[in-house]
C-alpha cells in the first residue's frame, strides 16, 4: 500500500518503523532537511522536505496514488490543514492526529469538516489505556475490547502458584473457570497454547475473558493484588486530565502533581473540583512524602521526562506503593526499568503505533469482515485482533473445529448480539459476530487465520 | 561488525554468480566446445557459496560498514572465482592473467591481456562479455531485487553498488528501485542486442556486443575490437547505446512514468550532452587531416567520444597516431565519465558540475570574503557536507591515480603517456589507453605485479573508491557493534 507520512516526531518515526516492517511503499514528510536524510538513511522510505500543507510537497509526495495520508506533526491545525488538502489532492484515506483537548469535544464535528477518516488523540488514548491498567493492577499490559467487556491480561505466574505445573485444561477445569490463555511467553519465546499446554512457574501468560472472570482466575492463580482506590498522579500532562476524568467518574481518589502554576490553574478549570491538584515539583522527595505517597495504592509518573518519570517510580517503589506506572518515550529505556524491576511502564508511542497499524491492516483487507481493533502485546510478539464477521463468508456457520485454522492462531472469543462465548470446537461464526484472535503473525482479515 | 550476515551476503552474491554461468555454458554446449571446465567452475561456485550461506544468522542487522565490507569482499571473492573458468578451461593458464582479465570483466573496464582473442573457444568469450553485463549494474542489487520485503537496511547495499555521490532511489523501497533499474537494464539492452542484429551481425557477436555496451565494458570478441567488422550500421548502434547507457538510469524511470518535465531540469544530464557533443566536434575537426575525409573524421571522433566517455573501451580505430590533442581530450572525458546512476565509470558528471559550480563560488568568495557560498544543483541548494565530500572524493582520487602511475613506471615495459593512461583507463574503468594499451592493443606485455596493481585499480574504480580501502582499516574490523549509530535508529 502506498502510504504517506507527514511529520517525523517520535510518534511519527516509531510509525515509519511499523510500516516498514509490514513492507508498505512509504514517503515521509518534515520540514526538517536533516532529519529527512538520517530518516531515508535507517529506514526503505522515500523522503521529501516541505510543509505538508503546501500543494507542492505533498505532489511531490505522489499524494494523488497514495491510499493513505497520516498527519503526525507536532501542531493540531497543520495536522487537520494538510489531510484536507491530502484529500482534496486525492489521497485516499487520512488520519489525522490531535492532541489539544478542546479538540476532543467537538472531534466528530473536526473529522466531518476536514473529511478525516481516522481521528488519533494519543493521549486520550494512554489515558484509557491506563484506566484499564489500574482496574488490573496485576497486569503488565492491559487490552480491552468490546467497550471493556472483553479484556486481556498479561500475567507472571509466581513460585508456587497453584496453576504452576498443570495443563492449562487441567488448571481450568480444577477451578471451573471461563477463561482462555492467548498466549504464553517463555525466555523470549511466545506459544500460542493448546489445552495440553503446560504452565511453568515464570511464565508470563496472556489471558483473555471478562473482567469479573479473570479478578477470579488471578486468585486461584495465587497472584495478589489490591484493587486501586486511590491514585498519585505527577505531571498535569493531557494524559493525566484526560486519566483524571475516567478515575473521577469510577469514583476513585485522584491525586495531581504539577509543577507549573499555570498548568495546575488550568488544570483546576477543567477538572472536578474532587480531584485534589497540588502545586510543587515531584521530583522532590521531600514533596511526595509530604503529599503521603505511601498511602497510595498506585502512583503514575506521567512528567515530559523520561529520567524524571524513572526516578520517581523508584521512589514510589521504595515507599511501598503497589502500582506504579511509568511513561516512557524512549524504547531504550524500557531495558533498564526491567532491571530496575519498575514493571509497569507505558509507552504513548506504541497506543498511536496500535491504533495506526490496525486502520491500515482492515484497509488492506479486501472483504467486508474488518478488523475492529489490533493491539500489540508481549514484546510486540503477539497480536490480538476484534474481526466483524461478514455474513457472506463460506465459514460462516460452520463448527469451528472442522475449519483449518492456521497454526499460531487462537480464536479467542466470540461476541454474539452483546454475549460472550469462550469458543470449543462446536462453537461456529455466525454473521455480525465479533471474534477475536490471538496470532503469532499479522493477520489482515478473517480469512487470513485459515489455511 | 556482524561477521556472519557478511559471510551469509556474499555467499548469496557467490551463489547466482555461480547460477549465471550456466547460461554461457549453454552457449559453449551448443557451439559444440568443451564445457566440463564450465561444470568444474560451476560446481566449485556453487560449493563455496553453499558453505558460505550454510547457516543463515540470527541478528540480521547491518548497517553502513557491514554492507560496504560485504560488498568489497564480494567483488573480490567473485573475481577470484570467476577467473577460476579462465584457468581451468586452459584460455588464460597464468593467474595473474586470469584474475586481471576477470575483473576487467566485472568492472566493465574492458582491458584486455589477451594478444589473439579470437582463438578462444566461443563459449569463453561469451562469457567474457556477460561478466561485462553481470558487473554493469551490480549482482547485488539482483539480489535486492529478487529477495523478500522489510529489510530495512537493504538500503545500505543499494548505496555500496551503485554510483555517483548521491544515492537517491527511484521508487520508495529499495526493491522496487532495484526491480526498476534491472528492467531498465535489460530493456535497453535487448533494443540494442535487436538493432545490432539488424546492422547485419550474427547473433553471437551481436549479443556479446550488446552485453558489452550495456555494461559499458568495451571487451570485444575479436582481436581489432570493433574495428574487425568494418560495419559502419554496427558502429553507429554501438555509439548511440553507450552514450544511452551513460546516462542515469532514474532519467529513464522518469520519462517512463511519465515525469519528463523533471528530467528537463536535470542539469547533470545536459551538462553531459553538452560535453559529449562538444568533444565531438572538437575532436573531428582536429583528426580531419589524418583521417582523410570529414565523414571519415566524424565516425571515428563520434566513436571514440562516446567510447571514452562512457568508459567503455570500445575502439573502431587506433587513435594513437591522431594528434595528441584529440588524445588528450579523449583521457579528460575518461576521467569526467558518464552519469551518476549509470553503468559507465570515471569521477561522473555530477561530481564534475558540483567540483566546478562550488569551486567558482569559492574563487568568488577570495575577493569578497562575506559572501554566502550558494551552490546550486537542479535548482536546489547544496550543503556543505555534500560539497565537501565532492572535494574529499576527488583529493583521493587524483592522490590513488598519482601513487599508481609513480608504481606503474617500475615496469620497465612501459613509458610516461603508457603509465598513466593506463591507470586512468583502468581506474575509470575504461579500458584502453594510450600507447602499447592503446585501443586496439592490450596489457598481456605487461609484468604481473602491474597486472595486479591494475587490477586493484579496476574494482577501486568500480566501486567507487571507499569500499576498496575500508577493507584495509584494521578498525573496521572490531567486532564492536557501533553503538553510536545503532542507537541513533531509535533516538530519531
Amino acid at each position: 500500500m502506498k502510504i504517506v507520512i507527514a511529520g517525523c516526531g517520535k510518534i511519527g518515526t516509531s510509525i515509519i518503523k511499523y510500516l516498514c516492517k509490514e513492507g508498505h511503499s512509504i514517503t515521509v514528510i518534515d520540514q526538517n532537511k536533516e532529519l529527512i536524510n538520517s530518516i531515508i538513511n535507517v529506514y526503505d522510505v522515500g523522503g521529501v522536505s516541505g510543509s505538508c500543507t503546501s500543494t507542492v510537497t505533498l505532489k511531490e509526495a505522489n499524494i494523488n496514488k497514495c491510499n493513505i495520508y497520516i498527519s503526525v506533526t507536532g501542531d493540531d491545525e497543520t495536522n487537520f490543514v494538510s489531510c484536507k488538502v491530502a484529500k482534496e489532492l486525492g489521497a485516499k484515506k487520512t488520519i489525522c492526529r490531535f492532541r489539544d483537548t478542546d479538540y476532543t469535544e467537538q472531534a466528530e464535528l473536526m473529522r466531518d469538516l476536514f473529511g478525516i477518516d481516522m481521528l488519533v488523540n494519543p493521549e486520550f488514548a494512554v489515558a484509557k489505556d491506563l484506566f484499564y491498567r489500574l482496574r488490573f493492577p496485576y497486569s503488565s499490559e492491559v487490552s480491552y475490547f468490546e467497550k471493556g467487556r472483553v479484556i486481556s491480561v498479561e500475567v507472571k505466574i509466581p513460585e508456587g502458584s497453584p496453576a504452576a505445573n498443570k495443563t492449562i485444561s487441567e488448571f481450568v477445569e480444577n477451578n471451573d473457570s471461563k477463561i482462555i490463555v492467548g498466549a504464553i511467553l517463555r525466555e523470549d519465546n511466545l506459544e500460542i497454547p493448546n489445552g495440553e499446554s503446560l504452565i511453568l512457574a515464570g511464565d508470563v501468560l496472556n489471558i483473555i475473558s471478562t473482567p469479573e472472570n479473570i479478578d477470579s482466575v488471578i486468585k486461584n492463580m495465587g497472584i495478589p493484588y489490591k484493587r486501586v482506590k486511590s491514585v498519585l498522579i505527577v505531571g498535569g500532562s493531557r494524559i493525566s486530565y484526560h486519566l483524571s476524568n475516567l478515575l473521577f467518574d469510577i469514583g476513585v481518589d485522584v491525586k495531581i502533581v504539577e509543577s507549573s502554576t499555570i498548568r495546575c490553574k488550568e488544570l483546576a478549570e477543567r477538572l472536578n473540583s474532587n480531584v485534589e491538584i497540588v502545586q510543587a515539583d515531584g521530583t522532590n522527595e521531600q514533596v511526595l512524602a509530604e503529599e503521603g505517597i505511601e498511602s497510595y495504592d498506585a502512583c503514575l509518573t506521567l512528567t515530559g521526562h523520561d529520567e524524571e518519570n524513572i526516578l520517581i517510580s523508584l521512589f514510589a517503589k521504595t515507599n511501598g506503593v503497589g502500582t506504579v506506572i511509568t511513561k516512557l518515550n524512549n524504547d531504550k529505556l524500557v531495558e533498564i526499568l526491567d532491571k530496575l524491576e519498575l514493571n509497569g511502564k507505558i509507552s504513548p508511542k506504541k497506543v498511536t503505533v496500535n491504533q495506526v497499524l490496525y486502520f491500515i491492516r482492515s484497509n488492506r483487507a479486501k472483504e467486508e469482515n474488518t478488523i475492529e481493533k489490533l493491539r500489540m502485546t508481549m514484546d510486540d510478539k503477539l497480536e490480538i485482533l476484534e474481526f466483524n464477521v461478514n455474513g457472506n463468508d463460506d465459514f460462516v456457520s460452520k463448527e469451528i473445529k472442522q475449519l483449518k485454522i492456521r497454526p499460531g492462531v487462537l480464536i479467542a472469543c466470540i461476541i454474539r448480539k452483546g454475549k460472550i462465548i469462550i469458543p470449543s470446537g462446536e462453537d461456529y461464526f455466525d454473521a455480525d459476530d465479533k471474534v477475536i484472535v490471538c496470532a503469532k503473525s499479522s493477520v489482515n482479515s478473517l480469512d487470513g487465520i485459515l489455511r | 561488525m556482524n561477521y556472519k550476515m557478511i559471510f551469509y551476503t556474499i555467499g548469496r552474491m557467490v551463489k547466482l554468480f555461480g547460477l549465471t554461468l550456466l547460461i554461457p555454458m549453454i552457449v559453449a554446449i551448443g557451439y559444440g566446445e568443451d564445457f566440463l571446465s564450465f561444470i568444474w567452475t560451476i560446481l566449485i561456485i556453487e560449493s563455496i557459496g553453499f558453505i558460505f550461506t550454510f547457516r543463515k544468522p540470527k541478528d540480521l542487522e547491518i548497517y553502513s560498514k557491514e554492507a560496504i565490507v560485504s560488498i568489497a569482499l564480494a567483488w573480490i571473492i567473485i573475481s577470484l572465482l570467476g577467473a577460476l573458468l579462465y584457468i581451468i578451461s586452459g584460455a588464460i593458464p597464468y593467474f595473474f592473467d586470469a584474475f586481471f582479465e576477470m575483473i576487467s570483466g566485472i568492472t566493465t573496464t574492458g582491458a584486455t591481456i589477451l594478444v589473439d582473442i579470437e582463438s578462444l573457444p566461443r563459449g569463453i568469450l561469451f562469457y567474457r562479455s556477460f561478466t561485462n553485463f553481470l558487473g554493469g549494474i551490480g549482482i547485488l542489487i539482483f539480489i535486492l531485487a529478487i529477495s523478500s520485503n522489510g529489510n530495512i537496511n537493504a538500503i545500505f547495499f543499494l548505496r555500496a553498488e551503485s554510483t555517483g555521490p548521491s544515492r537517491n532511489k527511484m521508487t520508495n523501497k529499495v526493491k522496487n528501485t532495484a526491480i526498476a533499474t534491472y528492467i531498465i537494464y535489460f530493456g535497453i539492452t535487448i533494443l540494442c542486442f535487436i538493432s545490432l542484429l539488424l546492422t547485419g551481425l550474427d547473433w553471437f557477436d551481436a549479443c556479446t556486443l550488446s552485453f558489452s555496451t550495456a555494461g559499458t565494458g568495451g571487451l570485444a570478441p575479436k582481436n581489432q575490437s570493433v574495428a574487425s567488422y568494418g560495419n559502419l550500421g554496427a558502429e553507429i548502434v554501438i555509439t548511440i547505446f553507450m552514450f544511452i547507457f551513460s546516462i542515469n538510469f532514474a532519467v529513464y524511470f522518469l520519462i517512463f512514468t511519465g515525469k519528463i518535465l523533471l528530467t528537463i531540469k536535470n542539469e547533470e544530464l545536459w551538462t553531459f550532452v553538452i560535453i559529449f557533443f562538444a568533444s565531438i566536434i572538437l575532436v573531428t575537426i582536429d583528426i580531419i587531416d589524418v583521417v582523410g575525409g570529414f565523414w571519415n573524421a566524424l565516425r571515428y571522433a563520434s566513436f571514440e567520444v562516446s567510447s571514452s566517455i562512457s568508459c567503455c573501451g570500445f575502439g573502431n580505430t587506433d587513435y594513437n597516431n591522431w594528434p595528441t590533442f584529440s588524445k588528450s581530450l579523449l583521457l579528460l572525458i575518461m576521467v569526467m565519465g558518464g552519469c551518476a546512476g549509470s553503468t559507465a565509470g570515471g569521477l561522473k558528471v555530477s561530481r564534475v558540475v558540483g567540483l566546478v559550480k562550488s569551486s567558482k563560488q569559492k574563487l568568488l568568495q577570495v575577493t569578497n570574503p562575506r559572501k554566502v557560498l550558494n551552490v546550486k544543483i537542479d535548482g536546489k541548494v547544496q550543503d556543505e557536507s555534500f560539497i565537501n565530500s565532492l572535494y574529499f572524493y576527488f583529493c583521493i582520487y587524483v592522490t590513488i591515480l598519482a601513487i599508481s602511475t609513480l608504481l606503474l613506471s617500475l615496469d620497465p615495459a612501459v613509458d610516461v603517456q603508457t603509465a598513466l593512461s593506463a591507470c586512468i583507463a583502468t581506474f575509470n574503468n575504461a579500458g584502453p589507453g594510450i600507447g602499447i594499451v592503446g585501443p586496439l592493443g592490450n596489457y598481456g606485455s605487461l609484468a604481473s605485479g602491474s597486472k595486479f596493481l591494475l587490477s586493484y585499480l579496476m574494482l577501486l574504480g568500480r566501486l567507487e573508491i571507499f569500499p576498496m580501502i575500508i577493507i584495509f582499516i584494521p578498525s573496521t574490523w572490531k567486532k564492536k557493534k557501533n553503538i553510536i549509530q545503532k542507537n541513533s535508529y531509535d533516538l530519531l
